[in-house]
């Protein structure tokens, strides 16, 4: 090789550019064009090709408004290339929209200069349909979610971790009477609460704030501008960790009609219920004397068949006694009487009682604390009658209902357990729901309003305590609660619904 | 002399059985179902008083408010009974000795009169 070094060189690299720029053609994915200077293609890359679904042949040496049934003879376009020879001029990104007879539609941006000291011309030609098409979905998205939170009745309120409010959509005004500025000028979102529920809200905000990703839901009392209240049910949403949202997403409706039928279905129930009790009392007392009557006179099954109407009558007069209380607690106006009273006592006088009218099972006490507690005895009894009921309700075949009582973490344990139809698993979060009914193998419910637990539940909370079961289908049930060994109130007295 | 029983309640069932219950045991009963009872307390003077909470046109907290304000009908036991769930508190607020929550049992209601007519 020796002294034809450098010419081989030359040769060598002058083949390694062709081949480089060749390579370039072949790989780049827009397709282009090399024109003369009379508008001729020169070459054309394999992406033109395929792009246009076009042939070399029907390509090269063509001129470029001739291509593919005239479909490039566009004035502008004309112009724009006329121009870049004579005036060295570039043109970038002329956009062009053309239906094609073979692909369709195609919306390109057109790139066109002149190639360095040469009289060719390099119009590169980007096919940005796909794009345009995105763009105009995403617009077309962006404009419907717009649509959904900007229209909605429902309002949303974006807001920092310290209570600013940094977006409002129009429908806050619809719902509170503030304008998106009255609103967003407020030093929190809670402001137009009263002093009661702006603390138990802002509460539920705090609680809120320390998990990201969370929610929580809150209904609270808002001042209208017009100045009157209006219920509001709040949606919170911890997004501050979410790089997209980094708020707190409030949603929020009226919730006024709502609230206002509530209220009448409790006053209702309310008034229904102590009408129902005032016929009762005369036909129980009627029935009383009736029974005293007759066993004066001798008539023994006529007594009988009294007292067990008498039965009856204690029954309706509790399921009576059930709607009431529910009305109460759903008006937060169930008002408790605390005294302080040995528990192992009422536990033994309340199974006494439902021993006496449950002849198939035997209802055994296994253990005994020795502690006074500071409670609602006649209310705690209500929830030791309710579970003692219930264990023998629902174990029509079995002989024995277990009680447990101990104490632990200065807590009264208390268990009632029974060998009877269980819970089948997928229900066990309904138990303490109102109007939920357990089901037996066959389908059938049991009687009752499924009123009972739901108030145990809720006497329980109320004393601090909690309620919870085990159970096992077909096999039994077990039902705990615990309720704080308190011998006095608790300083600042008992704590009162604030309805009370 | 039997002792003597007031029964006042605007629900008249209640009160003949009541009026029935208490006679079989031996009490004078007398009874008001409309108008203020006031009057015919003070005239009729009883041992024992079992006034209703919610009786129509009258409150039953304010027959009992001044019958223990007066020097005269002061030392008449006043038993308040009412369907009302709330009638322990009603009746403390009242200044009455005693409650009973309707519907009751007539052993209850007895023992509780006993317990107020010796």
């Amino acid at each position: 090789m020796g002294g034809k070094v450098t010419k081989d060189l030359s040769v060598d690299n002058l083949l390694n550019d062709i081949k480089y720029a060749q390579d370039i053609i072949d790989t780049v994915r827009e397709p282009f064009l090399v024109l003369d200077a009379k508008f001729r293609v020169v070459t054309a890359n394999p992406a033109f090709y395929r792009t246009f679904k076009v042939t070399k042949e029907q390509t090269e040496k063509k001129l470029v408004y001739k291509l593919g049934n005239h479909q490039w003879d566009i004035p502008e376009l004309r112009v724009l290339l006329e121009n870049i020879l004579p005036k060295k001029k570039v043109f970038n990104d002329f956009e062009v929209t053309h239906e094609f007879q073979t692909i369709g539609q195609k919306i390109m941006l057109l790139n066109a200069r002149q190639i360095d000291h040469s009289q060719l011309i390099l119009l590169a030609i980007e096919d940005i349909t796909k794009g345009k098409q995105l763009d105009k979905l995403r617009a077309s998205y962006d404009k419907r979610f717009q649509a959904l939170i900007e229209k909605s009745l429902d309002a949303v309120a974006l807001v920092t971790i310290k209570g600013k409010v940094t977006y409002a959509s129009p429908s806050t005004e619809n719902v509170i009477g503030y304008t998106v500025e009255e609103f967003q000028k407020l030093s929190n979102p809670f402001k137009l609460a009263p002093p009661d529920d702006r603390k138990y809200v802002t509460k539920i905000f705090e609680k809120l704030i320390k998990k990201p990703g969370s929610n929580e839901c809150a209904i609270y009392r808002v001042t209208h501008k017009k100045g009157h209240q209006i219920w509001i049910e709040s949606v919170m949403t911890n997004l501050l960790s979410d790089p997209d949202v980094g708020a707190i997403v409030i949603n929020y409706r009226d919730v006024s009609k709502r609230k206002e039928l509530e209220t009448q279905k409790n006053d209702f129930i309310g008034i229904a219920s102590h009408e129902l009790k005032t016929p009762v009392t005369s036909i129980k007392a009627y029935t009383q004397l009736l029974q005293r009557q007759f066993k004066l006179y001798g008539d023994k099954k006529a007594s009988e068949n009294l007292a067990n109407m008498d039965t009856q009558l204690n029954k309706l007069s509790s399921l009576i006694n059930d709607l009431l209380d529910v009305t109460k607690i759903e008006t937060g106006k169930m008002a408790f009487n605390y005294t302080l009273f040995d528990f192992d006592t009422l536990v033994a006088n309340t199974v006494g009682q439902v021993q006496i009218i449950s002849e198939n099972h035997k209802i055994i006490i296994n253990s005994k604390i020795d502690k006074h507690i500071f409670a609602d005895r006649e209310r705690i009894g209500l929830v030791l009658t309710n579970l003692l009921t219930n264990a023998v309700k629902y174990s029509p075949d079995a002989k024995k209902v277990n009680v447990h009582i101990s104490e632990k973490d200065n807590n009264v344990v208390m268990s009632v357990q029974d060998f009877g139809i269980g819970i089948p698993r997928g229900e066990l979060g309904k138990v303490f729901e109102r109007f939920f009914r357990v089901k037996g193998s066959t389908g059938d419910t049991y009687p009752g309003l499924g009123l009972g637990l739901y108030i145990s539940a809720e006497i329980i909370k109320r004393h601090s305590g909690k309620m919870w079961l085990k159970s096992k289908f077909n096999k039994g049930s077990t039902f705990y609660f615990t309720i704080p060994i308190k011998l006095k109130p608790d300083r600042g007295g008992i704590k009162m619904n604030k309805n009370e | 002399m039997n002792k003597k029983i007031m029964v006042t309640d605007d629900d008249t069932a209640i009160v003949d059985a009541l009026k029935q219950i208490l006679e079989s045991d031996g009490y004078e009963v007398e009874t008001s179902t409309s108008g203020n009872p006031i009057a015919r307390i003070r005239k009729y003077c009883p041992d024992l008083l079992l006034l209703d909470i919610w009786m129509s046109g009258q409150d039953g907290r304010d027959i009992c408010k001044e019958l223990k304000s007066h020097k005269e009908t002061k030392n008449i036991p006043i038993i308040m009974v009412s369907a009302n769930k709330d009638t322990k508190k009603i009746s403390e607020e009242a200044g009455a000795d005693d409650y009973i929550e309707k519907p009751f049992g007539i052993d209850q209601l007895l023992e509780m009169v006993k317990k107020y007519i010796k």
